[in-house]
């Protein structure tokens, strides 16, 4: 009985780092932006798709993921350059619909290009492994090793690396740290970049699971918005550690009561923001001018 | 002339907050900008940092700022601190300061992306030094009391080496004692070849510190000169009827 428990918190932890990873992205662009990305989920979904075709083409799958996560970077830029940019200092309305519209538009090309049917996609890894008592997808072990070096690194950026201060200080101070030097929009630019890079991994790592269709990285985005506030919306830590800790507890209470997976991580947001306003990790921000 | 504020003005809506200004910025003194409260004296700050738009012409060292966007200030030697604190709350003091320099190239571009550290540990010191901060360089800026904040604002502001420094009310919020710290440091400041264009509300230091005075009310210039001639000036006393004596 507790052996399902060890497995049922490893897989948990599979599905948690994907939350994690998508929550990341989310609250970079929240910190640095000051608005929410609703299309982070979406980018991922519209990159897998490519990643398809290219498959198709019987590219070798690990080249494949790497196109994917440069098609990645590079719509982020896109999207920072063309359309967050011109917006950002003059509406902030105005950025809560971009991003929304973003998510539309995607599902929209995706359905109109791609056709809306669902389709299979394969697993870069097939196998599982067993770990003592523990049996696990070789794709999860895939998963939390990968989400686990993306982790480190991002860690790295942000607080070893000039871009990475300059980014942490734009997240306090937008002005101030312009007023510094800090070129905001170049920064801010690289920071989209990686959310969408990240976006687009975890389009290919998870979509086995599903199947490929315009709508598949909506539960996923819905969790990792949970995940990024149950972190505070304010560190990659949080972000990763709320993420794994709703994996494993998504994962726990679906084996028991399999309707309320769905609805589960929104109770637990709301439940937690009741006590804890600032989410587990927040902290009260200060404001100036 | 370090600064040349030609016929500023700036808008918000129907309220011109700062009116056909004109005044001149010396090298190397320090020019006290003064003026009740909601005068104008941030806005004209604002103006030359490019975070309101403006009409009329702000001219550093004869080039006129107008296309210069706000993070390319830095590298042209002007540097400002805030009126209310600017501070990276979830940085070390060091971070804060170092991220002054962020402007600041390295000859190598691996180095230059792999952070501040490597060139900048002697102007870190110099800067920590002057402003009686060393202690707290790895501390966290949460941590720290406002009065210390002050001080690491106005280090990220010099540690960029400036030519100009632009000061919105740095005594504010400092007791006695770090306020007449804060008198000598920015004569050192002035000492070190930095002009100084600083806003104030202490009239302790602004006339004790000041080479030239700008006096502002409703967005316009009332009067202007060495301190003595504006304390005693009719129209500056005028204006400050009703407030206590201070800008
Ligand atoms: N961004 C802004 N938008 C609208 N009004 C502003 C803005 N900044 C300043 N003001 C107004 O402009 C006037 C001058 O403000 P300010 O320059 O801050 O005065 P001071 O620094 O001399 O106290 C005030 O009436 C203030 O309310
Ligand atoms: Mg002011």
């Amino acid at each position: 009985m507790f052996d399902i428990y060890l497995t049922l918190i490893a897989r948990g932890l599979s599905t948690g780092a994907i939350y994690g990873l998508t929550a990341m992205g989310i609250v970079l662009i929240f910190q640095t932006n000051n608005i929410l990305n609703w299309a982070q989920g979406n980018a991922g979904m519209f990159i897998t798709y490519l990643a398809f075709f290219l498959l198709a083409l019987q590219l070798p799958y690990p080249l494949v993921i790497l196109l994917a996560i440069i098609a990645g970077a590079i719509m982020g830029g896109l999207v920072e350059k063309y359309l967050i940019r011109p917006v950002r200092e003059k509406s902030r309305i105005g950025l809560l619909m971009i991003t929304l519209g973003l998510a539309m538009v995607f599902e929209g090309l995706a359905a109109f290009i791609f056709r809306p049917f669902p389709r299979n996609f394969e697993p870069l890894l097939k196998g599982s492994i067993a770990i003592g008592p523990i049996t696990l997808g070789q794709q999860d072990v895939l998963v939390i090793v990968l989400s686990t070096l993306i982790f480190a690194s991002l860690f790295l950026i942000l607080y070893r690396t000039k871009i990475g201060i300059g980014a942490r200080g734009i997240a306090e101070d937008w002005y101030g740290a312009r007023v510094l030097g800090v070129p905001v929009f170049t920064i801010s630019l690289i920071i989209w970049s990686i959310s969408f890079a990240l976006s687009g991994l975890v389009g290919i790592l998870i979509v086995p699971r599903f199947a490929l269709e315009p709508h598949f990285m909506l539960p996923i985005q819905v969790k990792a918005f949970s995940a990024a506030v149950l972190g505070g919306m304010n560190s990659v830590l949080g972000a990763a550690v709320a993420g794994l800790l709703l994996g494993v507890m998504e994962n726990i209470i679906a084996f028991h009561f399999p309707y309320l997976q769905e609805s589960f991580s929104l109770v637990l947001v709301v439940i937690v923001l009741l006590f804890l306003p600032t989410g587990l990790f927040g902290k009260k921000t200060q404001r100036r001018f | 002339m370090i600064l040349q504020v030609k016929d500023l003005t700036v808008r918000f809506g129907g309220l011109v907050a700062v009116n056909k200004l004109s005044f001149d910025v010396k090298p190397s003194t320090i020019h006290g900008l003064i003026g009740p409260n909601g005068a104008g004296k941030t806005t004209v700050f604002n103006s030359i940092f490019k975070l309101v738009p403006y009409n009329g012409n702000l001219i550093y060292k004869n080039i006129d700022m107008g296309k210069y966007p706000t993070h390319s200030l830095v590298n042209m030697g002007i540097s400002r601190t805030f009126q209310n604190l600017s501070i990276f709350y979830s940085m070390t003091v060091k971070e804060n300061i170092l991220v002054g320099l962020h402007s600041k190239k390295s000859s190598n571009l691996i180095k230059d992306t792999l952070g501040y550290k490597i060139n900048s540990e002697k102007e870190l010191l110099e800067v920590s030094e002057l402003l009686n901060i060393l202690p707290y360089l790895s501390v966290y800026a949460m941590f720290l009391p406002f009065g210390i904040l002050k001080m690491v604002e106005l280090a990220r502001a010099l540690i960029s080496k400036p030519q100009l420094i632009l000061l919105d009310e740095p005594g504010a919020g400092l007791n006695p004692a770090e306020k007449e710290r804060l008198k000598e440091i920015i004569k050192r400041i002035k000492e070190m070849g930095i002009s100084v264009l600083m806003v104030e509300h202490d009239m302790g230091i602004i006339m004790n510190i000041s080479d030239e005075i700008t006096v502002m009310n409703f967005g316009e210039k009332i009067s202007a000169g060495t301190p003595e001639m504006v304390i005693h000036d009719l129209k500056v006393i005028e204006a400050y009827l009703g407030e206590e004596i201070h800008a």
